[in-house]
């Protein structure tokens, strides 16, 4: 993934509260946002993995049939 | 959520930073891992800045995903759009002021329109109101119904809630509250208030069967008696009886009606009540004095009343074929029935603002295009810095929007200015003029057609934007396109205002030039209302008219006798004063008409003299004497078309009719024809009968001075003249011939003024548009013109290709605009006199005027490419 379209990503997911920042310190020492998983993003993945591992099941059988 | 739009809009400063922190960050980190891969530093900070793709553009693209920053972007582009037309405030003046002319047009139009088609009637159940009239096949459409008709409809149908009538004719004079007072009266049926939802200021309406009580109108209470709520209970004198006063109706009660209802009176001072409460007698299915309103069971469909009131002219034409032979009902909403003359010149007038604005939504569209030009280096470089497309167009049409609503702004200002000042020029017959005002739908509309205007002129340089590119230069053939056709399509919707505003003044030249029947000059003409005792023991047929006759011919010798006096008579019904009466009546030696079938001519009482007065020709036979009174033999005259009409091969003179049972009249004359009804209605049969002689009494003699001197100036001497013969008599009503004849056009006047100020106001705007296109053109090619010049074109020549294409694209634009003529013209022709939709005079002329004005617009450029400084364009390149 480019770094364009993460960062927008990144922002809209916080915003939607999936994501919660923290501001650290990185190797570099210098002071950087992290991101980690909220409890809410976490079920998110979830349902939306779940969903797409539905999606490509279907797609796989659908490729088998034909 | 909310903590991040509270971000976005207030801590902006610290968003921004953080975001800056964020990617200042990222960049060091894959710097750094990219030296650990083995890069040196340089090339590693050169590879993670690639992959980031642009920090600019990152930051942009984060920007626009946070919660809010539609919001944040539409405030700085409102921001941004200020900022720049203050930096060019010649341009944001004009655009402004183009916008705030066309919007307060149009906004004012449409609060005429909104106020008397589209505003519901100011009653409480306005969908449900009917009016009714009798239909004959060749009596008329819209007939005033009979009393005993009106009792069987309101008898026998059952669809309705109530059914109510009105006769306009009860005429009262008020006396014992100083001067006698001449009050235009109407006498209702109880249910009519109670129909309209009428609440009365003070006190009650009508019970069906009480009598001598009256209703005031809210103004004569005022005027007259001085507002005092003891009023109701009280007796008032009005034709020498008490009546009660039983109530006041509110401030704001006004019956909506079309001019020509109730005898050309818009408003009345005293109800009475008609009463109708037990079947009328049978004579009264002959007579149609009433106006029948009606309004339907909630829920009723129309059709299902319309199907009963078939139903029920069926029964009363087996009934009464005497009466009721072919007649029908018609049910038509009262909200149809006021407005129904006068939807199609409105809408008219609307159809003629909407292209007025559109002709100035086209300049400015044309003026934003040239700033366009100008900035395509901001656009290059604001795109070069990250700008998507998208955002570059939004911008641009934020700059529109913004133009639009200060536009719009000024122009609703115009609109609250000019409102009350065309009100005040409207023709006075149009109805519902008191539901003019600017209202929330009005506010609406202006809001509505701002946003549109501004996306409309907004979009062109849009479509223009298209071609930007990082090192655009110069002008696209695209955009000189895009002018050329904006500029056509201004010229062709002047042409059409134009050929519109040349119709309505053509047809107004038109009417006027019809030449009335009599003569206008130098008449002054008032009314007389006598008190009753004037006519005494009044039976119809057997009238006695001597105390008439003995007002009339005491007040004419006095008036005979003030100086610049001419000669007068007396008439009961002027000419193209909206009143008119009928009267059937038998031809001596005719065999009898079928049952139900009647000869019937509009029919006048005047005296000796009137003729000689207005100026009507004796074409045979002989006017009215003195000496025709009733103690005379009876005579009557015919108008010309009478003559036609009924004596197509002889000649009428010493020939005798009759009216019902009274004895044979001789026709003693033949008279030339008058346009009673209005000057584009043509003449009527008309009959004319001695004052002294006429079977019904008429106590409103209206007189008709011509003079030597300027007929106003005898006003007061006039008035004078009739209080030396009786005190009691009051005179209204005055007014010179020629003011009845000018007011009888007002409609067609004002419609013509409105449509010709449109049509300049866009050929104004359209030349300036022109001009500032072929201007822009010219400067665009200044340096091929020098060249031209430079290997020895001719100024001459350069000159006249300027002026070929001004020409070529007025002429393209007269073409469509004519064609848009032909489609058009169809519409309007309900609202034309003497003159066709396609009329080749007005369409030529026009198309003249306008290729000469475009001519005009587009010499001065033409002169400019023409003086173009060969030296210039070369040291240019």
């Amino acid at each position: 993934m480019k770094a364009g379209s993460l960062f927008p990503a990144l922002h809209r997911m916080e915003q939607a509260g999936w994501l919660a920042s923290v501001w650290g310190e990185s190797e570099t020492k210098r002071r950087s946002k992290f991101y980690k998983l909220t409890r809410t993003g976490r079920s998110r993945l979830q349902s939306e993995s779940q969903r797409w591992e539905r999606i490509s099941l279907a797609m796989a059988s659908a490729l088998r049939a034909t | 959520m909310l903590r991040a739009l509270f971000q976005t809009l207030l801590r902006k400063k610290q968003t921004e930073q953080q975001l800056d922190d964020e990617l200042a960050a990222y960049l060091e980190q894959t710097t750094a891992e990219n030296i650990r891969r083995g890069m040196t530093a340089e090339g590693a900070l050169q590879k993670a800045r690639r992959d980031l793709g642009g920090m600019e553009q990152v930051k942009e693209n984060v920007r626009d995903v946070r919660v809010g920053a539609s919001l944040e972007i539409l405030m700085q582009d409102v921001r941004y759009a200020i900022r720049s037309l203050r930096k060019n405030p010649s341009f944001a003046a004009i655009a402004i002021l183009t916008l705030a002319l066309g919007i307060g047009a149009n906004t004012t139009i449409f609060t005429v329109v909104n106020g008397v088609l589209l505003k519901p009637l100011p009653y409480p159940h306005p969908g449900r109101l009917l009016t009714l009239w009798e239909t004959h096949p060749t009596f008329g459409q819209f007939l005033s119904v009979a009393p005993a008709n009106f009792y069987d409809w309101r008898a026998q149908s059952t669809s309705f809630d109530k059914m109510a009538a009105l006769d306009p004719y009860p005429d009262f004079i008020l006396t014992g509250t100083g001067e006698p007072r001449r009050l235009n009266g109407a006498a209702v049926t109880a249910d009519f208030f109670p129909l309209l939802g009428v609440r009365m200021a003070l006190g009650r309406g009508f019970q069906a069967t009480e009598d001598n009580v009256v209703v005031l109108s809210y103004s004569t209470w005022e005027r007259y008696f001085g507002a005092r709520p003891a009023i109701v209970g009280a007796n008032v004198r009005l034709n020498d009886a008490e009546y009660t006063v039983v109530g006041v109706l509110p401030r704001d009660f006004t019956l909506v009606s079309k001019a020509s209802d109730f005898q050309a009176r818009t408003r009345f001072d005293v109800w009475t009540n008609l009463g109708l409460a037990s079947p009328p007698a049978a004579w009264q299915r002959g007579t149609h004095p009433l106006y029948a309103f009606a309004s339907l069971k909630p829920g009723v469909p129309l059709a299902q009343a319309r199907a009963e009131l078939d139903r029920i002219a069926g029964n009363l034409r087996r009934l009464y074929p005497d009466d009721n032979k072919d007649k029908g009902i018609v049910a038509v909403p009262l909200e149809e029935h006021a407005v129904a003359n006068v939807r199609t010149a409105l809408l008219t007038l609307l159809a003629a603002v909407v292209m007025v604005l559109l002709i100035a939504c086209a300049n400015i569209a044309n003026l934003l295009l040239t700033r366009a030009a100008a900035r395509q280096k901001e656009m290059a470089l604001r795109a070069a810095l990250g700008a998507s497309r998208k955002r570059l167009a939004q911008q641009l049409l934020t700059e529109s929007a913004v133009l639009a609503l200060l536009g719009s702004a000024v122009g609703l200002a115009l609109t609250l200015w000019s409102v009350p000042a065309l009100v005040r020029h409207l023709p006075a017959d149009l109805p519902r003029i008191s539901d003019i005002s600017v209202d929330g739908r009005v506010l609406a509309f202006t809001t509505l057609i701002a946003l549109a205007t501004g996306i409309v002129f907004g979009l062109v340089p849009l479509i223009q934007s298209r071609g930007v590119r990082l090192n655009a230069r110069g002008v696209s053939s695209g955009q000189s396109h895009l002018r050329s056709a904006l500029i056509v399509g201004q010229v062709s919707l002047a042409l059409v205002l134009l050929v519109g505003a040349g119709l309505m003044t053509r047809s107004l030249r038109a009417l006027l030039q019809v030449s009335p029947g009599f003569r206008t000059a130098h008449i002054l003409t008032a009314r007389f209302s006598l008190p009753p005792r004037y006519a005494n023991g009044y039976k119809f047929g057997t009238a006695t008219h001597r105390e008439i006759s003995a007002f009339q011919r005491e007040l004419g010798e006095r008036v005979r006798n003030i100086p610049g006096v001419q000669s007068l008579g007396f008439t009961s019904h002027l000419p193209l004063a909206g009143t008119n009466n009928n009267w059937s009546f038998f031809i001596e030696g005719r065999p009898p008409n079928p049952p139900g079938v009647f000869d019937s001519t509009d029919y006048r009482p005047v005296t000796a003299g009137y003729f000689e007065a207005i100026g009507i020709p004796i074409k045979s036979g002989r006017p009215f004497e003195v000496r025709d009174d009733e103690d005379h033999p009876l005579v009557v005259i015919v108008n010309e078309a009478m003559a036609r009409q009924f004596w197509p091969n002889e000649n009428p003179v010493g020939k005798r009719l009759k009216f019902g049972d009274e004895n044979w009249r001789t026709i003693v004359g033949i008279v030339g024809d008058v346009h009673h009804e209005g000057l584009g209605i043509a003449p009527a049969p008309e009959m004319y009968i001695p004052w002294g002689q006429v079977p019904n009494v008429e106590v409103r003699p209206i007189v008709v001075v011509r003079s030597l001197v300027e007929p106003a100036s005898l006003t007061s001497a006039l008035r004078k003249a009739v209080a030396a013969v009786d005190p009691e008599v009051p005179m209204d009503q005055i007014a010179t011939m020629d003011q009845l004849v000018s007011g009888s056009v007002s409609e067609s006047r004002f419609r013509s003024a409105a449509i010709s100020l449109f049509a300049l106001l866009a050929l104004f705007v359209a030349s300036i548009g022109l001009y500032g296109v072929m201007s822009y053109l010219v400067s665009q090619r200044t340096r091929e013109f020098g060249i031209r010049i430079a290997v020895g074109a001719t100024r001459g020549a350069v000159l006249r290709q300027v002026l070929q294409q001004g020409a070529k694209l007025a002429a393209i634009g007269v073409t469509i605009g004519l064609l848009i003529t032909a489609l058009l013209g169809r519409l309007i022709s309900s609202l034309l006199f003497g003159v066709k939709p396609l009329d080749a005079a007005t369409l030529v002329g026009v198309s003249i005027l306008l290729a000469a004005v475009a001519l005009l617009a587009s010499y001065i450029p033409a002169r400019r490419a023409a003086h173009a400084d060969p030296m210039d364009s070369l040291r240019y390149e």
